[in-house]
């Protein structure tokens, strides 16, 4: 048997049987519980990874064989004893905007409260919004949705890949645009993580990889190594591929004001350097 | 007659009596180096790396970190292994001869021996045209 660890949240449990699923039939799941799982703190308090090192962890002790997490909660750092052995085909990367109404931004009103613990999903709703009033919110999705419902929030932003697989509905109105919001690098990706020393399962693995994905992702994600790596960074990026072509837009907001970059490249970490160079220069100068 | 760009033998031959006439049969020309990074920034979904010549080593450690690579790198012949060492990493399989037999014997083989490591190919990334060896180890 392949043993498959994932987070025991709805959506973790919704994506590991999806890659679970395509592995094989010797492909079980295996519960593990993170300390961003058990933690009532924001996220960028207990630092990159949080919902990561659990699931390492376990495949470092040999209690799983591969770990699926959201590729934007998986830290850009190298390791040398794990690896990402499959990215499979990226599901759509935006954000969505629920409101109580589920009338999308556009419907949302003066001074209306909107929950959200993303500095980046915060930094860019002030942007096209600068009368919304921030505030932190903590939980899984359907958490996020009860709250929204039950009145504590008008408000909330979602991944919508999150969604989607939970199979929740959802409204053309309610998807921000990119101009808008764009997504955290990674985003609607999903990694898929064993031991670097595991050749045979890698083989199987690889098998599940999305080269476009890996090339995009990679694009996005040498930008935020390159920007400081950090999750409190208000960082969107999101890479299209059109052959072997790739576009890189990205949004770096600081000290109040959004520094944007985009560029097209077939390297994709030429690319990302340029990006960072350019936000780095923009934020800087501020 | 010397069939390489090789000054330094011919220089050897000269001193030892020997009229050289170079008449290079190879040219090294630069690669595509976004294209090559846009391809090995998927290693880490690929069984191995297989460098067939000192020049290939050179290409790929322009493009990105060889210490880093995150899968098995395969050479073909002591002088490229040599070559990916002085660029801070070893190779894990040798094979002694360019030929598509040799090598998938090669790797075969080592594979067995090391039982940590898979004993076929499924994906795997050659810098050079070397696709006939591709097509023999997929086999």
């Amino acid at each position: 048997m392949i043993r498959v660890g994932t987070r025991g949240s709805a959506l973790a449990l919704a994506q590991a049987r999806l890659v679970a699923s395509r592995i094989g039939d010797d492909a079980e799941l295996v519960v593990i519980s993170t300390a961003g799982d058990k933690s009532a703190r924001p996220i960028r308090e207990l630092g990159d990874g949080a919902f990561v090192a659990a699931l390492e962890d376990a495949l470092r002790r040999g209690e799983v064989d591969v770990a699926v997490h959201s590729l934007k909660d998986v830290p850009t750092a190298d390791t040398d004893d794990l690896v990402i052995a499959a990215i499979p085909v990226r599901e759509d990367p935006r954000d969505l905007f629920v409101s109580s109404t589920r009338g999308g931004l556009a419907s949302l009103p003066q001074g209306a409260l909107v929950g959200t613990s993303s500095p980046r999903r915060a930094a860019f709703l002030r942007s096209a919004r600068p009368d919304v009033v921030v505030a932190e919110i903590r939980g899984n999705v359907e958490t996020r949705l009860r709250k929204v419902q039950a009145g504590e929030f008008d408000a909330t932003i979602l991944a919508l890949a999150g969604l989607r697989r939970l199979g929740l509905p959802f409204a053309d109105d309610e998807v921000l645009p990119t101009s808008v919001m764009l997504p955290a690098p990674g985003q609607g990706a999903l990694a898929i993580q064993c031991r670097t020393d595991a050749h045979l399962l890698r083989g199987r693995l690889g098998a599940l990889d999305d080269r476009a994905t890996r090339v995009g992702v990679t694009a996005e994600r040498a930008l935020l190594r390159s920007l400081g790596a950090s999750c409190e960074l208000a960082l969107g990026a999101l890479a299209s591929i059109a052959g072997d072509l790739i576009t890189l837009d990205a949004a770096l907001a600081a000290d109040g004001g959004i520094a944007r970059f985009r560029g097209a490249d077939r390297d994709p970490l030429e690319l990302a350097h340029r990006a960072a160079d350019e936000l780095g220069l923009v934020t800087r100068a501020r | 007659m010397l069939t390489r760009d090789d000054p330094d033998l011919a220089a050897l031959l000269m001193a030892r009596g020997f009229s050289v006439v170079t008449l290079p049969c190879v040219r090294l020309e630069p690669v595509d180096r976004a294209a090559l990074r846009a391809v090995l920034v998927t290693l880490a979904a690929r069984d191995v790396l297989v460098l067939t010549s000192p020049a290939g080593v050179d290409a790929v450690a322009d493009a990105i970190d060889l210490r880093a690579v995150p899968c098995p790198i395969a050479v073909v012949g002591r002088a490229t292994a040599k070559r990916l060492h002085a660029h801070g990493r070893a190779a894990d399989h040798i094979a002694s001869a360019p030929t598509a037999r040799r090598w998938r014997a090669s790797f075969r083989c080592q594979a067995v021996r090391s039982s940590s490591r898979a004993p076929t190919v499924r994906s795997a990334i050659f810098p050079r045209r070397f696709a006939r060896v591709a097509l023999e180890c997929a086999r």
